[in-house]
């Protein structure tokens, strides 16, 4: 069946990745917004153990993870425009540089992870620090997730296996790849900052 | 675009170091103000139907008013 389907953009069933993806979008950022919302009225309980343990948190290593998630994610968006124009080196060299970005990422959060566990903060050791490996550890698997499919976007763009004609699978990883900006945009505030 | 949102990221970054007054307020606003950058233009929902930009302001303002409101 070679009949092309022509889909507007502003359809409200061709959200841009397409509806699949929003689908999984929205579930997942209703979960982390539930998280911290969970989080702020448990903050309100134990005000002052919360804030006591916030010190053990470093705002400017989750600072800069938020900077290298939002250019990984801008390197993300530039490689769906490049694919678009039928650019597929110039696509698949962002990809490449939204992938290393996203793998430093994990790099980072590793690390903070490891001295907090050699510090004896792991999971069990307050209420804090239960929601600190939650919320931080299932969006670690989102990331980490998300690398694998960059990785293969990374290939098949290379590959020219994908077209301006024939990209959905590549704007939805893209999709992906912001929504993991999207929970870390949401979680980074309550968990470092505030 | 992405000079606006690492600008943003550093501001809230100094406004919780510094511990000013009501920073709470600056911090949430500027993520969520984020958040609408990133749907709208990493993920291009301004070209999308209005119910899915509708949706995005949804989540923001739900985010906005719990994390206040509990704060």
């Amino acid at each position: 069946m070679n009949e092309k389907v022509m889909v507007s953009e502003d359809s409200i069933y061709y959200p841009p990745g397409g509806i699949l993806i929003w689908m999984i979008i929205i579930l997942e950022i209703f979960t982390f917004i539930g998280a911290s919302l969970v989080f702020m009225y448990y903050r309100g309980i134990s005000w002052e153990e919360f804030v006591a343990y916030r010190e053990h948190v470093s705002p400017l290593i989750g600072t800069i993870n938020t900077i290298i998630l939002i250019v990984s994610g801008y390197f993300m968006a530039n490689s769906v425009h490049k694919l678009r124009a039928n650019n597929h080196k110039a696509a698949a060299s962002q990809i490449l540089w939204g992938l290393l970005l996203g793998v430093l990422f994990l790099i980072v959060k590793g690390s903070e992870y490891y001295f907090k566990l050699d510090a004896g903060l792991g999971l069990g050791f307050n209420t804090f620090f239960t929601f600190y490996w939650l919320m931080t550890g299932f969006h670690f698997i989102h990331v980490l997730f998300g690398v694998g499919i960059l990785t293969y976007m990374y290939r098949a763009v290379k590959k020219s296996e994908y077209n301006s004609e024939n990209m959905l699978d590549v704007e939805s990883s893209a999709t992906y790849w912001h929504m993991c900006d999207l929970i870390w945009i949401l979680i980074f505030p309550v968990l470092y900052l505030i | 675009m992405l000079v606006v949102l690492v600008t943003l990221i550093i501001l809230n970054y100094v406004f919780a170091e510094n511990g000013m007054h009501n920073a709470v307020y600056f911090i949430v606003v500027v993520s969520a103000i984020k958040f609408i950058g990133v749907v709208f233009q990493f993920i291009e929902a301004k070209h999308a139907h209005s119910a899915w930009k509708a949706l995005s302001f949804v989540f923001v303002a739900i985010y906005l008013i719990g994390v206040l409101v509990l704060y």
